[in-house]
């Protein structure tokens, strides 16, 4: 305990310097403009912000790139309750009860218990970072080769059997994910692999091309024409205050949304969009009047949003102490890190403390300063609601080109970028999913190394991942996902049911 | 089953799997396999070509039967969306183009004209608005604020 204390004194000291006050606030400002506005996420603006991180000290840069990742999830729930849009995949769950809440003329009453829940949960996740993270890093220094390999697998299959509608079409991603993480040249031997004679890529393909591609310039080709008119409803602010018995409703929903949320932002592949699920499903089944939820019921708010930002904080977890993102914005961070010549893993908590306990304490204050900005502020994010697309995409493609550019000053970066822009356009007209195939690029040279090193050490033994305990878990635990994954597609295949069904019964 | 019931999408996108499966196994045979306790370099890669050749038969297999549509957004054919598919990526190349003989400056109001095209909502003072901005807060962020070396206007700055 007077452990935690003195770390947490560690980490004031690190978080508290004016500099990373001022990217703390940064981060958390830029991601709630990023999540109030729809058709800009988190991913595209960190990978965006990349290129500028190289100047500045690693810690600050990691605290404003995670500032942008949770300051994303405030924002996110603003759009969907005043607009019925949600800034984030996640929020789409906080529109269904958030938007008519909005209606009844409740638009104040939401935001505040909103901003409340996505506290409570933010504070649940961040007290398990700090005592849970260094717990696993420990439990983690005896993970061998075989274990990091099936780790990765599990997280990968994961992150394809839970995310998206088709669990072959984000296995493909994955595969193909991987492929491009080969790209360059082979560690071991020196020689050069899917390089196809190109110098610009012959030291692998730069993750901020790949993701700013994927996640932002697809984004724009499929969206620049569309003119949002959608203005925000004048909904009056002036009662703000939820009443007691919503405190009464919401409270408990709270925790369990944390809960649900803490889950699934530790384990490799759960994410937030299926902990905002698991947690609104949860609440309406208990309820004791489930008819009221999708027409404002605060419980439906609440729990999701706790839910998602405690997915916010632990989502670290892995990252910082295995090394092994959960998700596609965990990726990235973690390519972030690697960048800045600091290799995630179970000896970073020891290695860097004052990096690790700087961000835990970065976490209490962003959320601090993420209130401030959502109760006495929300007038400034109605009025940001309605700036049109048209004005914001020009922006955003300049800064990708000069962002990219500025890597390698190299003209070559720009094309790459355009290259993938056309690729992830093409996914979503074949329906592929982006983020498994950011999650397979990431990981991949980290899975070929262990693969590598787990079968020598083995002496080609393939056993070997099924007999070392800890590593037959993880490949159990996806053997079970992908059965899961196999059995859902063969009952949606039933008569006039499939993947699709949903969105043509709209 | 006629072919009429299969759907487009799914068998092109089976297809693009079975075809990177194959040009990777191709590849990847091309360079040293060595043996699984001593991997050469392509050994890794044939997996994963392997992978993905499964995974494009099983997606023409399983899924080429369901006819899904098209988000509302992709579908669309009217002459706006293929302006915004087309001027999105033309207006990042005049960047690319423009930013080493030109400077930033030029390059900047290069894209924004090119990118303005693809929205018909715009209107001219916005355009001319952002022309400004666009240029002036690239100049603020990476010249100003982070010290880039980068040629604002060639010849000039």
């Amino acid at each position: 305990m007077s452990d935690l204390l003195s770390n947490l004194v560690l980490g004031a000291g690190v978080a508290f310097s004016w500099s990373a006050l001022f990217y703390c606030f940064a981060g958390v400002s830029l991601g709630m403009v990023v999540g109030v506005l729809p058709g800009v996420g988190p991913l595209p603006a960190i990978a965006m912000l990349l290129p500028i991180t190289f100047y500045i000290d690693p810690t600050e840069a990691i605290i404003m790139l995670a500032g942008i990742y949770y300051g994303g999830q405030y924002g996110a729930s603003t759009a969907s309750i005043l607009l019925n849009l949600p800034g984030t995949p996640p929020a789409a769950v906080t529109c269904l009860d958030g938007y008519p809440m909005a209606k009844q003329g409740r638009a104040g009453v939401a935001l505040f218990i909103t901003a409340i829940a996505s506290l409570v949960g933010s504070m649940f996740g961040i007290v398990l970072v700090g005592t849970f993270a260094p717990v696993l890093a420990r439990f983690a220094l005896e993970f061998g080769a075989a274990e990091y390999f099936s780790l990765i697998l599990f997280a990968l299959i994961g992150t394809s059997a839970i995310g998206g509608d088709s669990f072959l079409r984000s296995v493909s991603m994955v595969a193909v994910g991987l492929l491009l993480g080969i790209v360059g040249q082979d560690v071991t031997s020196g020689q050069f692999r899917f390089t196809f004679g190109i110098p610009g890529i012959a030291d692998g393909l730069s993750i901020v091309a790949v993701a700013m591609g994927i996640f932002g310039v697809s984004e724009v080709m499929a969206s620049a024409h569309v003119a949002r008119d959608k203005k925000p409803e004048s909904f009056g602010f002036r009662n703000m205050l939820p009443s007691r018995s919503d405190f009464r409703r919401a409270w408990p929903s709270m925790g369990r949304g944390s809960l649900f949320g803490a889950i699934c932002g530790i384990l490799p592949g759960a994410g937030a969009s299926m902990a905002v699920f698991i947690a609104y499903a949860f609440e309406k089944r208990i309820s004791k009047t489930p008819e009221i939820f999708g027409k404002g019921a605060i419980e439906g708010v609440t729990a999701p949003e706790s839910a998602n930002n405690a997915t916010a904080q632990t989502a670290f977890i892995p990252t910082l102490t295995l090394g092994v993102p959960g998700d596609a914005v965990m990726a990235v961070m973690l390519g972030a890190l690697m960048i800045h010549g600091i290799n995630p893993g179970p000896g970073l908590i020891e290695e860097q403390p004052q990096m690790f306990w700087g961000l835990v304490v970065s976490f209490l204050i962003g959320n601090a300063i993420l209130v401030i900005l959502n109760i006495p502020l929300v007038g400034i994010w109605t009025r940001l609601l309605q700036i049109p697309y048209a004005v914001l995409f020009p922006i955003i493609l300049a800064l990708i080109c000069i962002g990219v550019y500025s890597i390698n000053y190299s003209t070559f970066d720009i094309f790459l970028v355009i290259a993938f822009g056309v690729l992830g356009y093409g996914m979503k007209l074949l329906r592929f999913p982006p983020a498994p195939l950011l999650l397979g690029f990431i990981l991949s040279p980290m899975l070929e190394e262990n693969f590598r090193r787990a079968l020598l050490l083995s002496r080609g033994d393939w056993m070997t991942f099924l007999v070392q305990p800890i590593s037959g878990v993880f490949i159990g635990l996806s053997t079970a996902l992908v059965l899961f994954a196999v059995i859902t597609a063969l009952r949606r295949r039933g008569p006039g049911r499939h993947p699709g069904a949903l969105s043509e019964t709209e | 089953m006629s072919l009429k019931r299969l759907d487009r999408g799914t068998l092109v996108a089976g297809g693009c799997m079975c075809l990177i499966g194959a040009l990777v196994i191709h590849e990847a045979l091309g360079m040293r396999l060595g043996s699984p306790t001593r991997m050469g370099p392509g050994y890794y890669p044939l997996l994963i070509g392997i992978a993905a050749l499964g995974l494009g038969l099983l997606i023409l297999l399983l899924e080429s039967r369901v006819n899904v549509p098209l988000d509302a957004t992709l579908a669309d054919r009217s002459r706006a969306a293929w302006r915004s598919r087309l001027l999105v990526p033309a207006s990042m190349i005049v960047f690319a183009l423009l930013l080493r003989p030109a400077g930033l400056v030029p390059a900047a109001v290069g894209l924004v004209c090119v990118a303005s095209l693809a929205a018909p909502t715009l209107s001219a003072r916005r355009t001319l608005g952002l022309a400004i901005v666009t240029p002036l807060l690239a100049w603020l962020i990476f010249v100003v604020g982070l010290g880039l070396p980068l040629t604002v206007i060639r010849g000039i700055v």
